[in-house]
């Protein structure tokens, strides 16, 4: 009898085991619902936010970043809300401005010269990087590569950086040449940061990116510019300015001018200002030293 | 509760041990097989579900990475392009929704609506390693929603929802597999197992037929031993059993032969005891008539006729021969007493009367007997049972010889032997083959042998005849007396 017993207590113990798997229970979700779910609103009520456009020459997370603080500091200068919006490309920049979907947004100095071409795109304040509203693009190669001038980059992979904003026929121009047929292979890597990376990395023998961007990484990320070096540079252009549509109202205009112009009065301004490479902003003086627009206008060539 | 329980016991115990033994074959199994089965199904679902687990985080990060550029750009076709081809590129993924970083859908693999369910079904708490996963259970079956960050959380999050309705399969088939293998092998073992039983039960089914037959007292048979193990053994001594069943058998039906006989023997002595006696009361009534009466009425006519003599010498005469009447009738009378029963046995012993039957008897038979009494103390008496025993079997003895042995000579020995009496009757006559008349001669020669074993017997002593034909034959009779003498 006490051998049955055990019998079927082993016999139990193996159907408890087995019983052991059960998890506890799941909390239950209908996804054949009926009705779509009540919207809330998730607006943060009280004053209007003010909508500021980047177009971004860096990756999108990176501007996130930089901007984001950007943004915030504007938005504890005025005492609004500031909502960021990131776009690609200057031309989507200039819509968001142009339809008012955007009430302030910063882009580069190509982008500035078509918007005021276009709708009379005015320019609030500029950065000064290094004591210059100024800086040229920079052709940048391996620091391990043997090329030393941009004429040595001919059967090479050659990257260009936001081609909307690149000076294009700039590169081997100079040297004499049209670059067509000049590189093995031509690609675009939508922001500057990346394309150093892939500088550095060995993906592309060589690159045209942003000199601000440049400076900046070598702020944020050192290692990426040590396996770098600069081979060449274009005419220095405008600093991308910060720019609202000509029929803003003119209270916030001012309102904005200042806070841009005033953010490195303060600890926190600075703090800002120094994430992003910039001394401070400046108002523009004169015709800027905007880059060409793809008819070739518009900008200035040293 | 326990009754029904142990009649059920009683019934499984009860089946025949062929069955026994495949049955725990079959039950081992079995028992090994479902465990296994239970086994293998916790540890395939527990490495399936953590596959799965590292299968959904994986492509929820590879979603998130990719959705945050769509997301700061506000890109949400693009984002709604990856969420929808991510899902058609991937198994298992129920559903894939991207939320921004305020709790906004920005996108997700459902027709028109997200589910109200699933957007709270995952949300708040940390996101320990990167990821949170939490267990949903739905109308198509158990999921499991990843939730993965979005640019740290600052652009939202991703939510992948894995079903596991292709690990609920793969788990059945596997199961059902498993089982269908337990199946097979348990069939394997039951045949498996059938030979070795049918080897082991094989001598006990023979040896359970064997004692079948040997309750019908049928020996002739004898178990196979065919390995020295247990049941060979048993066999072995099944087998001595039998055999000293079958002897005692055979003991028990030769003594009860002999007890038959021994039956009809005594039936037949009773029967010759009851008609010998009759033939004596005939022979003394025909003595006491023919002779004594006869003898008796003469007296009386010599008595008349003396009684009418005239003459003394007449009469003198007359009584002389009558006194030799009386004398004859005198000598009848003790005659016929003597044959009765020798009054010497009871007046001096065993010892005279024997001498006296001796002398007495040779004499009328012309028979040459020789009696000798060794140690025998003539004053002192044996039990009357015991002389009349002795001094009968004797008598019996000799008169066999002087009817069938033709012998010209007899000893008669009696002496002591320890504590018993040994009587000792030998002739030098033909002889005769002991076994024969014993065993097969007519029962009017037996019975007088017999007579004289059952006296012999009686009184707890042994009787012998050795003899053969030709060289005479002596019968030894001994007798316990017990210090009586």
């Amino acid at each position: 009898m006490s051998v049955l017993r055990a019998g079927a207590a082993v016999f139990l113990g193996v159907l408890l085991l087995g019983g052991c798997s059960r998890q506890d229970e799941a909390p239950r979700v209908r996804l054949w619902a009926l009705a779509p779910p009540e919207v809330t609103s998730v607006e943060v009520p009280g004053a209007a936010a003010i909508r500021f456009a980047v177009a971004l020459t860096i990756s999108p997370q990176e501007g996130y970043r930089l901007y984001g603080d950007l943004a915030e500091a504007l938005g504890e200068k005025v005492g609004r809300p500031v909502h960021l919006i990131l776009r690609r490309t200057f031309p989507e920049t200039n819509d968001l401005v142009r339809s008012r979907e955007a009430d302030v947004a910063q882009l580069c100095s190509r982008g500035f010269l078509q918007g005021r071409r276009d709708f009379g795109l005015v320019a609030l304040a500029v950065p000064v990087v290094k004591g210059r509203k100024t800086t040229p693009s920079y052709v940048v190669v391996s620091a391990e590569s043997e090329v030393a001038r941009p004429g040595e980059l001919e059967g090479k992979a050659f990257a260009f950086a936001d081609p909307p904003c690149a000076p294009e026929p700039f590169v081997v121009a100079r040297e004499g040449q049209r670059h067509d047929g000049f590189f093995r292979r031509k690609l675009t890597i939508p922001s500057h940061d990346r394309a150093i990376r892939a500088v550095a990395e060995g993906l592309v023998e060589g690159a045209l990116v942003d000199g601000l961007v440049y400076r900046r990484l070598g702020l944020t990320d050192p290692r990426q510019i040590e396996k770098t070096k600069i081979i060449g540079e274009t005419a220095p252009y405008m600093n991308p300015p910060i720019v609202v549509h000509p029929a803003l109202d003119t209270a916030l205009r001012e309102e904005l001018r200042r806070a841009f112009l005033s953010f490195h009065a303060d600890e926190g301004g600075r703090a800002v200002l120094a994430r992003l490479g910039i001394d401070r902003f400046e108002a523009p003086v004169g015709e800027p030293e905007g880059r060409p627009g793809p008819d070739g206008t518009g900008g200035r060539r040293r | 509760m326990r009754r029904p329980l142990r009649r059920v016991v009683a019934r499984a115990l009860g089946v025949s041990v062929r069955v026994k033994i495949m049955g725990i074959a079959l039950g081992l199994v079995l028992l090994l097989g479902v465990g296994v089965v239970l086994h293998s199904q916790r540890v395939s679902r527990a490495t399936l579900t953590r596959e799965l687990d590292e299968r959904a985080v994986s492509i929820a990060r590879d979603t998130a990475v990719r959705a945050a550029d769509f997301i700061l750009f506000e890109d949400l076709v693009s984002l709604r392009d990856l969420v929808l081809d991510t899902m058609a590129a991937s198994k298992d993924v129920r559903y894939i929704f991207v939320l921004d970083a305020r709790g906004n859908v920005l996108a997700h693999t459902f027709g028109h609506f997200l589910p109200p369910d699933l957007q709270p079904a995952n949300s708040g708490g940390e996101y320990a390693g990167g990821f949170r996963i939490q267990r949903l259970a739905s109308e198509e079956g158990i999921l499991r929603d990843v939730a993965v960050p979005i640019f740290g959380g600052r652009a939202g999050v991703v939510r992948v929802g894995m079903s596991e309705e292709r690990l609920e399969r793969t788990l059945t088939r596997t199961t059902q597999q498993l089982f269908l293998l337990i199946a097979a092998v348990s069939l394997l073992g039951v045949l498996a197992a059938y030979l070795p039983t049918a080897i082991l039960t094989r001598p006990l089914l023979e040896l359970r037929n064997l004692t079948r037959a040997v309750g019908r007292e049928d020996f002739s048979s004898r178990a196979r031993v065919r390995f020295g193990d247990e049941i060979g053994q048993l066999a072995a001594a099944f087998n001595t059993m039998v055999e000293n069943l079958e002897r005692a058998d055979a003991e028990r039906s030769r003594l009860l032969d002999e007890l038959r006989a021994k039956e009809q023997m005594r039936r037949e002595l009773l029967e010759k005891v009851i008609s010998a006696q009759e033939d004596e009361r005939k022979r003394v009534a025909r003595e006491l008539h023919d002779e004594t009466s006869q003898s008796l009425a003469s007296l009386m006519v010599g008595l008349k006729v003396l009684e009418s003599a005239d003459r003394l010498e007449e009469a003198r005469g007359k009584a002389g021969e009558l006194r030799s009447v009386v004398d004859d009738v005198l000598r009848g009378v003790h005659d016929l007493a003597w044959e009765l029963r020798p009054s010497l046995l009871d007046s001096l012993g065993l010892a005279a009367a024997i001498q006296r039957f001796a002398e007495e008897y040779g004499e009328r038979v012309g028979l040459r007997i020789d009696c000798q009494v060794a140690d025998l103390d003539h004053h002192r008496r044996l039990p009357p049972e015991v002389e009349t025993a002795v001094y009968r079997i004797v008598q019996e003895a000799l008169t066999n010889v002087a009817k069938h042995a033709q012998a010209t000579r007899a000893s008669v020995v009696l002496r002591h032997r320890g504590d018993s009496l040994l009587a000792i009757v030998e002739d030098d006559g033909r002889g005769f083959d002991v076994e024969a008349v014993l065993g097969t001669a007519p029962a009017e020669k037996r019975l007088g042998l017999f007579g004289m074993s059952e006296r012999a017997a009686l009184l707890g002593g042994r009787f012998s005849i050795e003899s053969a034909p030709g060289r005479g034959s002596t019968v030894f009779v001994e007798v316990p007396f017990e210090g009586t003498l």
